[in-house]
């Protein structure tokens, strides 16, 4: 019959329409995988197989009943061209290629074997295919390129995401011994020692977010009001802790302040038993001692590092208040700090919620400084990483424990997002709007002073010491200076000592940057501008990578990825993929305040001239996105290369990366190598923020972290 | 110019292929000891035998747990070194292959089949004597004198000098405690632990930290195994290694080849590598003082050997099983960790 759906073919195809030169892409990219590219997984990886171990993967010389493949992608062929009606084609498409789907992970299971790249590759085109399919159907109203998108983002989140953490839920139900044991978690809750430990992060938790707070505030409300010249300093100095690993700032603690350090050498010469100020014969006020290792060595490493990001948070506020309203205020004869108490900190009363609640949740994920500082005091991470890694293997604990540093990471979340959420996505591009600033009342500025100069010259102190202490023989014991640390590093080949782990740490960390920028501007841009089916899906799993702890995602991924079909653990892929999710919540929350500032109808306009979302997202979106995509980009490299809570379970002897390799150096005693390495990586991570800074005119780095 | 490079890929990429080809064959060793001993077995292992070694350094906890969670699709091939508990505990729970080697002749009597099992899954690779050193330095400073036995351990003028592993994060402080309680009986041990409590400055996490902190002088006195000691004061720290006068244990090292090793044969090359002479005398060369269990093998004079101490009989067996393992270390965990100090 002669409908004018047969004349589809004919017809010049509608924008957003899939072309059959596209499908038939697919198709090829399929059958080439196929008969080019390993089916099963490689024992080695594919630059370390053998040619017969290659041979021996491709489908087609081993399983001939995986020839099915090929075949069953040719019978797509046809399809390719619209003869049928567009709905009908659009169910051949969707219904066909989730069957094939369905079928080679089913096959993969049964076998037990673990998928290679090109299974990978095939699944992706027939997923391509179902996209197509389900858009023809009209999903998205047949924007096919949207719908792919929002295949993809779904995808990822399911198996990434969902499929990691229900992993851990079933472990817990099952105990030490292999049994099914659905009150395990109930038992191991209140086994001896756990509420101690849950106790012992909520307090370090809770004490951390409001120190944080409190000195981000000082600091913010110095930074942007202040009129003395120090002001600048901060504005420069806030990036050291940002950019260093966690670690490498309780460690330059002990170095300072351990019954080794410096500090205490110089209070042992002051005051110490045959100290120069203490009299003949008498005890002396100070003894060396381990002060430094529990709660406070902890509470200070934290309150170090993660004061900086709740002074970006506050002082992006502060500087876009309107300051007319403390004009008014300061014009009916009120004083600055009576200006101050009640006009300007109610103003940013949500920045402060906001600050304290990130502080709590950094606190409650961190693992690298209370493992090294931590002592006797137990924290959940810790208990975590020693329930696999300790002295009894157990699977149950560490899933149980992981769960409740899941659920109060959410719940703290949650609150935030309840509470505060409207001031999330501000912008806060420091503009500054009519009228004069006010200063801070002149006492309280004479006070910040003399605290921030302190502060500063703690933190100068640390990183000196970090980077003397990679020069020195023995800290604590022999001061005498040695390059023997950095030659032991970086002066024995490229394929021993440091290097192997800092290429893997710039390697993976430069590719997962782009990946995270790519998937984090697109799950923005479907969450805030399209609304389908599936949606709920997307926006639960954001909220999960946002809240989840490092630590449990390393556990999780252990548990999901060990095993076929999907065996990803001692590859590369997996550390890629991990940063890659860890550092993703920075550009979701970039793309989404960025997207809320244009308007829609930018987007409206070039789709109605017949542009497709694929060219109104690249010609019309990106550009004006760009300075989003740089700094995602840039924070995304310096959070990957920093990470060590998800890494640590993950890296391998192959794919060591320059974090785990800091931390085994620790835990071995050999101080002076790992403080060498770290001020190597600090002074890399410098230069790359100068270079970035360089190149873009400002520091990219601020602006993302400012909408976290 | 696109031709050019497209030939030279593939010419790079046919390269990589062959290059891999070339090495006889692999082994994956998941290593146990010291960082610089692992490195330099490997180096010596793959050089004899033209083996490609792809070696992973782990406490010995974190490779038990790796191994268990890959049992069934196994990447690694053997493991080698790290305290016999949790060797036994993966034999038991049938993680490991049997495998007697040849080598064995020549191994002593105790160390030929020392794991739970009792079925040839691990052989002894090393011993290590339990001991505590004492730095001479502080000792002078502080006017105290030189500890001989576990009871003057306890002693009040000690207190906060003492530096111990945590048996919940590490095996040398579980040997530790299980010597002590092989010493005096479990319930009589608790009590003196309770008293060493009170003398400790801090557990660690990794058994290998209170020696390193006495010969840096954080610390007065590291309990630990001797031979980590004797590395210290060789490079030239005012360590005293001390064996306890009432007796002491000891810690054998393992070496088993992990069930459904995908290199089998390398892996039993290794075994035979590790067990004669030749492969004992490696760990020597890079100062780590372990004990050779091939009595043709050398004995580094820093090392203390085993039949000039006095030695408890420690029971591997049992000391070994699951079961004795949770059970004192919770004890531990429960009486003892929590009190004050």
């Amino acid at each position: 019959m002669f409908t004018s759906n047969t004349h589809h073919a004919l017809v010049k195809t509608a924008p957003g329409e899939t072309r059959p030169l596209t499908i038939l892409i697919w198709i090829i990219a399929g059958f080439g995988a196929y008969w080019f590219l390993p089916w099963f997984a490689l024992e080695y990886g594919l630059f370390d197989a053998t040619i017969e171990e290659y041979l021996a993967s491709l489908g087609w010389k081993t399983r001939p009943l995986t020839l099915t493949v090929p075949v069953f992608l040719a019978l797509f062929i046809p399809f390719a061209w619209p003869w049928l009606p567009l709905k009908r084609l659009g169910w051949v498409y969707t219904l066909f290629a989730s069957a094939g789907i369905g079928l080679i992970f089913l096959d993969f299971i049964r076998t037990g074997e673990a998928m290679g790249f090109s299974a990978a590759v095939v699944v992706m085109a027939l997923a391509a295919i179902f996209a197509i399919g389900i858009a023809k159907i009209g999903f998205q109203r047949g924007d096919s390129f949207i719908s792919g998108a929002v295949v993809f983002v779904i995808f990822m989140v399911l198996v990434f995401i969902f499929y990691p953490v229900i992993k851990i839920f079933n472990q817990v139900l099952i105990s030490r011994d292999g049994s099914f044991a659905p009150f395990q978690f109930f038992r191991i809750l209140t086994s001896f020692g756990v509420s101690r430990v849950v106790f012992n992060t909520l307090v370090l938790a809770i004490s951390v977010g409001a120190a944080t707070t409190l000195f981000g505030l000082i600091f913010a409300l110095y930074a942007v009001r202040a009129t003395t010249r120090l002001r600048y300093a901060v504005r420069i100095l806030y990036i050291l802790p940002i950019i260093t690993p966690p670690f490498v700032v309780g460690m330059s603690l002990i170095l300072l302040f351990g019954r080794a350090g410096m500090v205490n050498d110089v209070l042992m010469f002051l005051f110490g038993p045959t100290g120069i100020f203490t009299a003949a014969g008498s005890e002396g006020i100070f003894e060396r001692s381990g002060y430094i290792y529990g709660f406070t060595g902890i509470f200070l490493a934290q309150t170090l590092s993660l004061t900086p990001i709740s002074y970006m948070l506050l002082s992006g506020m502060i500087s876009t208040i309107n300051p007319s309203m403390e004009e008014a205020s300061l014009t009916m004869r009120a004083s600055r700090w009576l200006t101050l108490r009640n006009v300007t900190l109610p103003l940013i009363r949500p920045g402060i919620a906001n600050a304290f609640l990130l502080g709590m949740i950094s606190s409650a994920a961190d693992f690298g400084n209370p493992l090294v500082l931590g002592g006797e005091y137990d924290v959940l991470s810790t208990e975590i990483y020693f329930s696999i890694a300790g002295a009894q293997l157990d699977f149950g604990k560490a899933s149980t424990l992981g769960l409740i540093l899941l659920f109060l990471s959410l719940a703290v979340f949650m609150i935030q997002k309840r509470w505060v959420g409207q001031t999330s996505y501000v912008t806060v591009t420091g503009i500054q709007t009519a009228g004069n600033v006010t200063p801070l009342p002149k006492r309280m500025q004479q006070l910040f002073t003399v605290f921030i100069s302190v502060w500063l010259v703690l933190v100068g102190v640390l990183y000196f010491s970090i980077f003397l202490g990679g020069f020195v023989k023995q800290w604590g014991a022999d001061y005498s200076l040695t390059i023997a640390h950095h030659r032991e590093l970086w002066m024995h080949g490229f394929a021993s000592g440091g290097w192997p782990s800092l290429k893997n740490s710039l390697g993976y960390s430069f590719i997962a940057a782009p990946f995270t920028t790519m998937m984090g501007v697109l799950i923005a841009y479907i969450v805030t501008r399209k609304q389908f089916w599936g949606r709920g899906v997307i926006d639960f799993g954001t909220v999960l990578i946002f809240a989840i702890p490092g630590t449990v995602i390393g556990v999780a991924y252990i548990l999901a990825f060990n095993t076929p079909p999907v065996e990803l653990t001692g590859t590369a892929i997996i550390l890629i993929i991990t940063m890659a999710i860890r550092a993703m919540p920075v550009g979701i929350r970039g793309g989404m305040s960025a997207l809320s500032q244009i308007s829609p109808s930018l987007e409206e306009a070039s789709l109605l001239q017949r542009a497709g979302s694929a060219k109104t997202i690249r010609s019309v979106l990106m550009p004006i996105l760009r300075p989003t995509i740089v700094s995602s980009m840039a924070y995304s490299f310096i959070r990957s290369m920093t990470t060590v809570s998800a890494v640590i379970f993950l890296a391998t002897a192959g794919t060591n990366v320059a974090t785990t390799y800091i931390l085994s150096r620790v835990e071995s005693g050999d101080t002076g190598v790992a403080v060498a390495y770290g001020s190597v990586l600090i002074f890399t991570m410098l230069c790359f923020t100068f270079l970035v800074q360089a190149l873009t005119g400002r520091s990219r780095v601020e602006k993302q972290v400012k909408t976290q | 110019m696109q031709r050019n490079i497209i030939t030279s890929v593939m010419v790079l990429v046919l390269f990589i292929f062959s290059a891999s080809a070339w090495a006889e064959g692999r082994l994956v060793v998941y290593c146990s000891n010291e960082a610089f001993a692992c490195q330099a077995v490997a180096d010596a292992f793959s050089a004899k035998y033209d083996v490609k070694v792809q070696m992973t350094r782990a406490g010995s906890g974190s490779t038990y747990a790796k191994i268990l969670a890959e049992k069934d699709n196994p990447k690694g091939d053997v493991w080698y070194a790290g305290t016999l508990d949790p060797h036994s505990q993966a034999g038991v729970n049938g993680l490991l292959e049997p495998y007697e080697s040849p080598m064995l002749k020549e191994i002593g009597e105790k160390f030929r089949n020392p794991a739970t099992s009792k079925k040839h899954h691990s052989a002894g690779v090393y011993a290590g004597v339990l001991g505590y050193s004492v730095n001479t330095d502080l000792l002078k400073e502080k006017k105290l004198p030189m500890p001989k036995s576990w009871a003057d351990l306890t002693k009040p003028e000690y207190k906060g000098l003492i530096q111990l592993a945590s048996p919940q994060s590490s095996g040398t402080a579980y040997t530790t405690l299980a010597t002590i309680v092989q010493l005096q009986g479990e319930d009589e041990a608790f009590v003196y632990l309770a008293k060493l409590h009170k003398n400790i400055g801090q557990y660690t996490k990794s058994g290998s930290a209170p020696g390193k902190s006495a010969a840096r002088g954080e610390t007065l006195i590291g309990i630990g195994f001797l031979h980590d000691h004797a590395l210290q004061k060789v490079n030239g720290f005012p360590l005293e290694l001390v064996v306890p006068s009432e007796g002491t244990g000891y810690e054998i090292g393992g070496l088993s080849i992990i069930k459904g090793a995908r290199n089998m044969d390398n892996a039993k090359l290794f075994v035979d590598f590790m067990l004669s002479k030749e492969g004992q005398e490696v760990p020597q060369k890079v100062k780590m003082f372990q004990v050779p269990t091939n009595i043709n093998a050398n004995v580094p004079k820093e090392a203390i050997r085993l039949d000039q101490v006095n030695l408890i009989d420690y029971d591997f067996v049992t000391y070994g099983s699951e079961e004795m393992r949770s059970k004192l270390i919770d004890r531990w965990a429960k009486e003892i960790k929590p009190m004050p100090r």
